[in-house]
């Protein structure tokens, strides 16, 4: 048995232990799954945790009804090929309001079809324990956030009266109407991610890899043309381009890159490995799909 | 092409087989700490985009000719410590082929213990920064004792602003020499801080405990021997500071040649037929075969198989053991789930060893305090505690001193501030397995969790076992369990709490006749048969209600001992004392029955005349009058009186007990 402790073994074993104890200190936990690499990593690592059963949580997707259509098919086949009880929640409040990105701009969309929808669902089940896949690295106020996070009735966060997390040693105790959410992936970056799911061989969304799609210029943001909801004069002026997307969400809202990279290895290599030796040690610029990047911290956590 | 996939591949390779090394950063930003930190991350050449403009958009760096201000990167700290955010700790990461980094990193001013406590809990490696101009300073030494108090065992000192002291050998060398005195002061004052357990490695490199100390001479602005080795110093033949950080050997407290410990995180149960133990390996290692014992409880048996975690698809509810991946051994740090020979009971919070490697017991411990909340640690409180996945009650029975962390004295205190450290004594609701902190860090570590406020309120590291105060502690021959066999049942506490006059008693009456004719063995504790003889020395002040409980509790816990169900009618109207009782037997062994009915329907009721005494003020401090009541928050059974018959509320407890006696 190879005993060398590569950094993805260890990571793999901490997010592992984050994992059962939030488990076996919950009442209700549940998983919350975006579809996104992240969440396809935390599936895989849930899977793990409890193999030779599976989880014993729910997933659970917030569905803003603006998906992509391959983020919903990929939803379905990977939940039904691992047997996992899957709640889907969609904000009907806002479905009668007919809360749309194209017309109401991003914020409304995603304060309603996302914050609001959250919240409510988990009001309407109870969850105590969340789980979710986001990373200290992919801001800077995350650099400073608990791995267990604790939220008050009104799933409200004070940062003014975070508990210290020493060792492994996490103070899951609260009181009643109070909940807790759980980051098992805090300690991995970007790349880690990426050669994880390379060497693990993780399904995921093919959205990930390039290829000829149809696409158009929205407000300065190259997006896919995925249903008939996308206006009319959009449509029309769509072309067909060899584009990826580095971060999925809600179509109208995702930038497309464009790109050649069809694998792990060339994803890994186009936005790590060239970016950094053409900067030589220098800083660069950074482009505009860069920050969308940012638009990633989805209100969710 | 071929080229580019043979680079790309190539690169796959080296980062998938990197090592991790997370390490703690101590100095203040007047020492550089920032610029050095900013100097690694960008001079490595492997600051990915995304951490880029994170640094970019939080710090709006000024740039000269050829120089850039990092120290910018800690302006995110400044703004947020402003806003009274908590920050303890702020996490920063970077990479390079052969390791990847997690650096804590620490405001070096305010609240420094708490969070150089923090950060140093998770750390393998101290980098201690010391201003080439200052040199060993008070706060070299407080840093330098919080580090080696949490047990990090390798320290690199980087003398920085080298360029400020004319690159000079003098400098450098009087600094390593007044550090090494510091080292020398801390292992004489405190010999708890060494490692005696394990493969004790050679130490050539290290000095006292220390396995690792190195020196660097750094100009973290300039660049010198940060990540590129200086034309400055000539002089000086050693490694720049990231190649101590590629290249040292950390002998991580738990992976080498350690005593086996594995602490119960979950039990895995998909069905009847399939029991698995769930944890981390936290030191030594387990093979196929070996004989283990189950602690605290001592029971016997071998590893029959060990699954690691892995991912398959064809998971289903009934488990075959052929069919499961299994491993023949395994080490810290990993992840895995034991099957063992026999059946056994096996709960989360026991911690498996191995019989040739046995922890010593105890329920008394001298400990190191830390404390990190405003609310001061006071002499016999009761905390709720937390060890590894081991939960715990305990009060601090003695501070022997408290530690004043400038100059290492002692001095004499009765409560423990936020932000000090102390010596004190901690006794426990029960005896735990436990190493010394410096030789297990997992093992000897705890926390301590307000039991109001749910806040983490401090942390102990044990270091060695107290005299205890429990006299019950040499081992009897005959165990529980083989009291549990003879007896056909588990044993188990059901606690009824209610407002007097809510049916306690009437249930715990016919609750017992009903079990006594199921052939299980019972005991009803009430105000009858408690009060008359053993704490007949005891009135109904607040105090005396609560060595009241205290004493049933006990009582309880040994009449499970013996194998028994006991069935107790009190009203025990604070959530303290029934949880103290709860914490005084296993997690599923305590049944506690809300016996709940409106306080109109109990006074009308009133069985025994209490009420009407009560509210002409013959007695004081009666419950529902003059005194609270506090509902259990997540009772095991909660029964309604006014809604159910009798037998229809016995009924309910036995339902709920069948399932965990059986």
């Amino acid at each position: 048995m190879d005993d060398r402790m590569t950094h993805l073994k260890l990571l793999e074993a901490e997010s592992i232990y984050i994992i059962r104890e939030a488990v076996a200190e919950a009442e209700n936990p549940v998983l919350l799954y975006s579809i996104g690499k992240d969440s396809s990593v935390m599936l895989h690592l849930a899977m793990k945790a409890f193999y030779p059963s599976k989880p014993p949580f729910p997933l659970m997707h917030i569905d803003t009804t603006w998906k992509f259509s391959e983020m919903i098919e990929f939803r379905d086949r990977r939940t039904r090929e691992l047997g996992l009880d899957l709640i889907v929640y969609i904000n009907e409040e806002g479905i009668k309001k007919g809360i749309n990105p194209f017309v109401h701009g991003s914020k409304v969309h995603t304060d309603i079809m996302k914050t609001e929808a959250l919240k409510k669902a988990l009001d309407k089940y109870k969850f105590d324990v969340v789980l979710g896949g986001a990373r200290r690295d992919e801001e800077k106020s995350r650099a400073k956030e608990r791995v267990f996070s604790f939220r008050d009735r009104k799933h409200q966060w004070d940062p003014k009266n975070q508990r210290p997390e020493l060792w492994n040693v996490y103070n899951c105790q609260k009181n009643k109407g109070e909940s807790i959410r759980v980051f098992p992936l805090s300690n991995w970056t970007e790349l880690d991610i990426w050669l994880y799911i390379y060497l693990e061989n993780i399904p995921i969304v093919p959205l990930y890899f390039a290829k000829e799609r149809p696409v158009v210029d929205y407000n300065g943001t190259l997006i896919l043309i995925d249903d008939d909801r996308v206006p009319e004069e959009l449509r029309r002026k769509s072309r067909l381009e060899t584009v990826r997307f580095r971060t999925l969400g809600c179509y109208p809202l995702t930038g497309a890159i464009r790109s050649e990279a069809s694998s792990v290895p060339e994803i890994i290599k186009e936005t790590l490995l060239t970016k950094y030796s053409e900067r030589q040690g220098r800083l660069i610029d950074y482009d505009q799909v860069g920050s969308m990047e940012k638009k990633k911290v989805e209100g969710y956590f | 092409m071929l080229d580019c996939r043979q680079e790309i591949m190539e690169f796959l390779h080296k980062h998938l087989n990197k090592e991790l090394l997370r390490f703690i950063t101590c100095g203040s930003v007047d020492d550089g700490k920032s610029t050095m930190i900013g100097r690694l991350l960008f001079d490595t050449n492997l600051v990915f985009e995304d951490q880029l403009m994170a640094l970019k958009s939080e710090a709006k760096y000024k740039r000269t000719e050829d120089e850039i201000d990092f120290s910018l990167l800690i302006d995110g700290l400044q703004a947020e410590r402003e806003q009274g955010i908590t920050i303890d700790v702020a996490y920063r990461y970077f990479t390079t082929e052969k390791r990847k980094f997690i650096v804590a990193d620490t405001p070096g001013h305010e609240q420094y213990t708490r969070n150089m406590a923090t950060g140093a809990s998770n750390a393998d490696l101290a980098v201690i920064l010391i201003d080439a101009r200052n040199g060993v300073l008070t706060q070299t030494k407080r840093h330098t004792f919080i580090i080696t108090l949490l047990g990090i065992r390798s320290i690199i000192v980087a003398v920085n602003k080298m360029d400020l002291v004319d690159y000079s050998e003098e400098v450098f060398e009087k600094i390593k020499e007044d550090y090494k005195e510091l080292i020398m002061e801390i292992h004489n004052k405190f010999p708890q801080f060494h490692d005696d357990s394990g493969d004790l490695r050679k130490r050539e490199r290290g000095i006292f405990f220390l396995d690792n100390l190195f020196f660097v001479p750094i100009s973290a602005l300039k660049g010198d021997n940060v990540v590129h080795r200086s034309r400055n110093m000539s002089w000086y033949s050693g490694k720049t500071l990231l190649e101590y950080l590629e290249e040292v050997k950390v002998n991580n407290t738990n992976y080498d040649n350690k005593p086996f410990r594995f602490p119960v995180q979950y039990v895995n149960r998909p069905n009847q037929d399939f029991r698995g133990y769930c944890g981390m390996i936290v030191s030594g290692e387990v093979s196929e075969g070996d004989e283990i014992v189950v602690l605290p409880s001592k029971v016997k048996t071998r590893v029959r198989k060990i699954i690691p975690p892995v991912c398959r698809k064809e998971i289903n509810d009934k488990p075959s053991l052929d069919s499961i991946a299994t491993v023949s051994r395994s080490v810290a740090p990993m992840m895995v789930t034991l099957l063992t020979e026999d059946e056994v009971d096996i709960a989360r919070g026991d911690v498996i060893v191995k019989g040739d490697a046995l922890p010593d017991m105890s329920d008394s411990f001298d400990i190191f305090v830390v404390w990190m909340h405003e609310e001061p640690l006071k002499l016999n409180k009761i905390y709720d505690l937390k060890r590894a996945t081991t939960k715990l009650t305990g009060y601090v029975e003695d501070i022997y001193y408290k530690i004043n962390v400038n100059t290492l004295e002692r001095q004499k205190s009765k409560e423990v501030h936020m932000n000090e450290i102390a010596y004190c004594k901690l006794t426990l609701s029960r005896s735990i397995p436990f190493d010394k902190y410096w030789n297990n860090r997992y093992i000897g570590g705890l926390i301590f969790i307000d039991r109001i406020t749910n806040n983490t309120a401090g942390v102990g590291l044990i270091s060695a076992k107290s005299k205890s105060k429990h006299i019950l502690c040499y081992e009897h021959k005959l165990r529980k369990v083989d009291r549990e066999r003879l007896k056909g049942h588990k044993p188990c506490v059901v606690w009824l709490t209610g407002l007097s006059g809510s049916g306690k008693s009437t249930i715990a009456n016919e609750l017992e006749v009903t079990l006594n004719r199921m052939g299980v063995h019972t005991y009803l504790l009430d105000g009858d048969n408690v009060r008359h003889g053993l704490n007949r020395d005891l009135g109904f002040s607040k105090e005396d209600r609560v060595e009241n409980i205290r004493r049933i509790a006990e009582v309880c816990r040994l009449f499970v001992d013996a194998g028994l169900v006991v069935i107790t009618a009190f009203i025990s109207p604070f959530k303290e004392g029934r949880d103290y009782a709860r914490s005084l037997v296993k997690d599923n062994e305590f049944v506690e029955v809300f016996v709940d009915a409106p306080i109109d329907v109990c006074k009308r009721r009133d069985p025994k005349g209490l009420y009407q005494k009560a509210e002409r003020g013959e007695i004081k401090d009666f419950t529902g009058i003059d005194s609270p009541y506090e509902s259990p928050e997540a009772p095991e059974v909660h029964v309604k009186t006014h809604e159910l018959t009798v037998e229809e509320a016995v009924g309910k407890v036995l339902r709920y007990l069948e399932k965990i006696i059986f």
